[in-house]
């Protein structure tokens, strides 16, 4: 019986998503008394693992195989439920991001493991296990209990704080033999961007919607979200007239994001767009009506034009940074 | 070609969620019911997949785990286009059991391709689409926000941190499938929904799965405080606020 | 006798040109659809004694209405001229219709004055065109064949003045010449004899008979190539404007295969069924020209291209694709291009092409604001707007092709009650501090 949490990597690197992972890993093993094994997939260096051991992995499983040339979650979901068998895991952690939602259903039907996504705090209970669960686009939250012998749990992004519990731990590199017919998927192309800060990854997030009112007028946000060190990102009308790229959607049919501060400029607040950013920790809204439902939302607002506003505060931010 | 579509019954967004029997289970009165926003997406490029002559889709099936209550909502989705109805008749208790009862389906009647969306609107679980896919044993992909099909070959888009992938994997598979998938949802023509009268809604018994999990209650979000408001002409006192009350600069 | 044999010839070439045209045209009628039920006959011939007799619409442009409406009031008087030409040249009479005494005076007077009036309108009308730019006249669905025709049509009205001009001067000459009294009254061809001094009593009668010849024959001419021209409106407008659809403007048709249908929608025993008698209905809306109403067909050869409907549309003045009188035109076009392939191969004849999209484009469509100065500008009471909504209502109906906000909207109607994204329980919260009385249906 022991805590498994699977944590991916980016080029050999891991991001505090993965720390927030095995930080929760530890939480729900202490509360199980056991102890937390982390399983890293692709060629990490040892120095990277170790960093796994800061927030409470006691054991680190490093897969390394020539033959996972791209992700596929049937190869994938493969090696880690012979891991969680050797390892007699019943709980498993997983992130609820891209990787992780590919990966946890089939997981799940290989363990034969009930599956809680989207989780943001330690299990309520142990007996019946309980877990806190955002549902209706974060309009209400459910009790889900977990009726199988093993529990997958996915773990919304930046919904739990890093917890330093440092161990050191013990490092144990594998190269399992991967069943070819289980590869099968190719990459033909990959396009990424560099340089720009993940929307998903971002502590602050500053937005902008229709009441910019044009593509033009994105400069003083842009300023204030590389002043901030914040990801920008947009409303669903921005994105659909081309102002800004898809990728900066946020909203309940875009990217749902948790970021510790969200900026929303010229935003209203309709209910698809709310979904997409109400598990964030704070809310400031900028907008000219005051009857806008995004301030119903918002912990901090000021009524006022965007456009106006924008290049003060940009002003404010260089001078607090003097 | 064969697409199968699975569709779930949802209340619409702008619902106002209110709770039931001791906070046991959702109110369902005044509930406008609606196809689940993302499978609408699919089926919408399931649609216009179908559309183009040269890549061969013989149909376009949707797939529903749930009551006759549901009927409306098939009917809708049969309006927009598709060419008939599964509907697995057994209220759907969670995940695991509504991945096994389409998978179930799915082994007599033969689809090339599975499109499901990566999440309902109502329970947000992310799970049913790649559960379908392990039970068959195909290969699933996920994070897709696009299919093309060129020389009869599916070619997916999908989405990793900070970009795209292009990729393919050999038939039948399950695609899971997200923004981008399609432009915008296809509304039911006039002619569409005279049509849908006529379309066959098939259904099925359930076979016997026991659901893994369960709800025992819900509560509504922590209210959080209301908002506080600064003075359009003192941005400063904002960044004060978020520097030492909030703490997040 | 000669005479009147050689006449009774060109008229009978006349007389089988013309139906030939006109049968053609009735087929072509044949293969549209319904409109409207003809009624109201008192209603309808007080619409037409105003606005087509009246010329009131065209009024709203005052010279140059003014112009036109001397034009057609001239030819009103000058036909009566023209019968009595026809009867003469058959029966070999000569001006059988002096019968009427004093009030035939009155006629030929006014149509000897009104020649010289419509020929002065008409070079006005002819300069303004050759040598002023209008705008009105200017259009993408404006090309060259359209001015040349105009051209042709006016400078044959002109012959037709001169000729009739002629032919008076001519025959008061002739007959003051000879002696002989002449019948009728013709004020301004006897001063423009007045300014001629030579030339002898046959010399006239020559310039009189050949002057009415050509002015005979020019009006068979001019007759067989009207239903070509965009001039065809000198026959299409008076009954166009009897045959006016009554409603309001802006009020739409009720499409009844539609209430068929949400009746059939409502009865839940037939919901989710359909019954074995049920036929589906022929197409909704317009697609093409065949699926126009007769009356949008008859607006469209009506159509006399003056251009006064997209002078006042809102959305060709900020500079949208839309021109109303390029969707008129269009439909005239398609059927011509269409009409004769259905004729004669059937009406369900594929010639991969549409009016939809290769003639009028959606975004031509969905510019309209249905707001009907288009409708309430045309002199000859045409109905754009039914014409763009039916074409919106197959594009919707049949395609469910429309913009994305509007998707947006049929979805929030359908879902929330209404246009907008709020739950349907906050319907009613516009009326919180309102003492109004809520019944919930």
């Amino acid at each position: 019986m022991s805590v498994l949490v699977y944590t991916e990597n980016w080029d050999g690197k891991f991001k505090k998503l993965s720390f927030e992972l095995v930080s929760y890993a530890s939480g729900v093993a202490k509360m199980l008394n056991t102890c937390v094994t982390a399983v890293s997939v692709g060629k990490v260096d040892n120095n990277e693992l170790l960093s796994l051991g800061k927030y409470g992995a006691g054991k680190i499983i490093s897969i390394v195989s020539d033959s996972l040339t791209a992700f596929d979650s049937q190869a994938y979901s493969s090696i880690l439920s012979d891991i969680a068998v050797k390892e007699n895991a019943t709980i498993i952690v997983i992130s609820n991001n891209n990787e992780g939602k590919a990966i946890a259903p089939r997981l799940s039907v290989r363990l034969k493991a009930g599956v809680a996504s989207g989780v943001s705090r330690l299990p309520l209970n142990l007996n019946p296990f309980t877990l806190y669960k955002r549902t209706f686009s974060g309009n209400a939250f459910a009790h889900l209990v977990i009726k199988s012998d093993i529990k997958i749990l996915t773990l919304a992004q930046n919904s739990f704080d890093l917890i330093e519990a440092p161990v050191s731990p013990a490092i144990e590199v594998v190269s399992p033999a991967i069943d070819g017919s289980l590869m099968k998927t190719v990459v033909k192309d990959t396009q990424k961007q560099t340089g720009k800060i993940l929307l998903t990854d971002a502590d602050i997030v500053v937005s902008g919607g229709r009441g910019m009112k044009s593509p033009d007028n994105w400069p003083p946000l842009v300023e204030l979200a590389s002043l901030l060190g914040a990801a920008t990102a947009c409303s669903r009308p921005v994105s659909d007239e081309g102002w800004r790229p898809h990728e900066e959607h946020t909203g309940q049919t875009g990217k749902i994001i948790a970021p510790n501060l969200y900026i929303a400029v010229g935003i209203s607040g309709a209910t698809q767009h709310l979904a997409g950013i109400s598990s964030s920790k704070f809310i400031v809204a900028i907008n000219n009506d005051k009857d806008a439902p995004i301030f119903e939302a918002s912990q901090y607002g000021i009524v006022g034009d965007a456009l106006k506003v924008l290049p003060k505060l940009v002003e404010a931010v260089k001078e607090i940074r003097k | 070609m064969k697409i199968l579509v699975c569709i779930s019954n949802v209340p619409d967004t702008t619902t106002k969620i209110k709770f039931a029997e001791g906070n046991t289970s959702i109110d369902t009165t005044g509930i406008q019911w609606v196809i689940n926003p993302w499978d609408e997406l699919s089926l919408t490029r399931a649609l216009e997949l179908k559309d183009d002559a040269s890549i061969g889709v013989k149909s376009v099936t949707v797939i529903h785990v749930g009551e006759a209550s549901a009927e409306t909502t098939i009917r809708k989705a049969l309006a927009i286009g598709a060419d008939d109805a599964l509907r697995v008749n057994a209220s759907s208790s969670d995940a695991w059991f509504v991945a096994a009862q389409i998978a179930e389906v799915i082994k007599k009647e033969q689809f090339d391709i599975v499109m499901c969306g990566i999440e309902s609107s109502d329970y947000n679980g992310s799970i049913v689409g790649g559960m379908i896919a392990e039970f068959l044993g195909i290969p699933s992909v996920s994070a897709v926000s696009g299919i093309k099909v060129e020389n009869g070959q599916p070619v997916l888009t999908r989405e990793i941190d900070g970009g795209k992938e292009i990729v393919t994997v050999p038939l039948p598979f399950v695609a899971i499938v997200q923004k981008g998938i399609a432009k915008e949802p296809r509304i039911a023509a006039m002619r569409g929904i005279m049509m849908a009268r006529t379309k066959p809604v098939k259904v099925v018994e359930p076979v016997k799965i026991d659901p893994l999990t369960e709800i025992v209650s819900f509560e509504k979000p922590v209210p959080r405080a209301a908002c506080k408001f600064v003075d359009a002409d003192n941005p400063a006192q904002l960044l004060d606020l978020l520097q030492n009350e909030a703490k997040v600069i | 006798m000669t005479k009147q044999i050689i006449f009774a010839i060109t008229l009978l070439i006349t007389l089988g040109a013309f139906s030939y045209t006109i049968l053609r045209l009735v087929r072509f009628f044949r293969l549209t659809r319904p409109a409207f039920p003809v009624r109201d006959f008192g209603k309808r011939i007080n619409v037409m004694l105003t606005i087509a007799f009246g010329q009131t619409k065209i009024f709203r442009r005052p010279v140059i209405g003014m112009f036109h409406a001397l034009v057609f009031w001239g030819f009103c008087v000058i036909i009566f001229g023209s019968i009595e030409m026809v009867i003469d040249g058959l029966t070999g009479t000569d001006r059988i219709l002096k019968f009427l005494g004093p009030a035939y005076n009155i006629i030929i007077a006014s149509g000897d004055i009104f020649a010289l009036i419509v020929a002065i309108s008409i070079i006005v009308f002819l300069s303004r065109r050759i040598f002023f730019h209008i705008k009105r006249f200017e259009g993408i669905e404006m090309n060259k064949m359209t001015h040349i025709d105009a051209n042709i049509a006016l400078s044959i009205i002109l012959f037709l003045m001169l000729s009739l001009l002629a032919m008076n001067t001519g025959y008061v000459e002739y007959k003051k010449l000879a002696g002989e009294p002449a019948v009728g009254v013709y004020p301004i061809s006897r001063v423009i004899a007045g300014f001629i001094t030579n030339g002898s009593s046959e010399t006239y009668r020559l310039v009189y008979e050949s002057s009415w010849w050509a002015h005979i024959l020019l009006i068979f001419l001019f007759a067989n190539l009207l239903p070509y021209s965009k001039h065809f409106h000198v026959f299409m407008s008076v009954p166009n404007v009897f045959l006016s659809r009554l409603d309001p403007l802006g009020k739409l048709t009720n499409m009844e295969s539609i209430t068929k249908e949400v009746r059939l929608m409502l009865d839940p025993n037939t919901a989710f069924a359909a019954s074995a008698s049920d036929t589906p209905p022929e197409r909704f809306g317009v697609k093409d020209a065949e699926d126009a109403s007769w009356k949008n067909y008859f607006d469209s050869l009506s159509c006399t291209q003056c251009g006064r409907c997209t002078s006042v549309c809102p959305a060709n003045i900020t500079g949208k694709k839309l021109s109303p009188r390029k969707v008129i035109m269009d439909l005239r076009a398609r059927m011509k291009e269409k009409g004769p392939l259905m004729v004669k191969n059937g009406r369900d004849f594929n010639d991969n092409k549409s009016l939809l999209r290769d003639y009028i484009s959606e975004e031509e469509l969905w510019a309209c604001t249905t707001c009907n100065a288009c409708a309430k500008e045309c002199p000859i009471n045409i109905n754009h707007p039914t014409l763009i909504v039916d074409m919106r209502r197959y594009l919707v109906m049949e395609e469910a092709s429309a913009p994305g906000e509007l998707k947006a909207l049929f979805n929030n109607i359908e879902n929330n009650g209404a246009p907008w994204q709020y739950s349907a329980e906050d319907r009613l919260v516009w009326a919180k501090d309102l003492e109004i009385n809520v019944h919930n249906g």
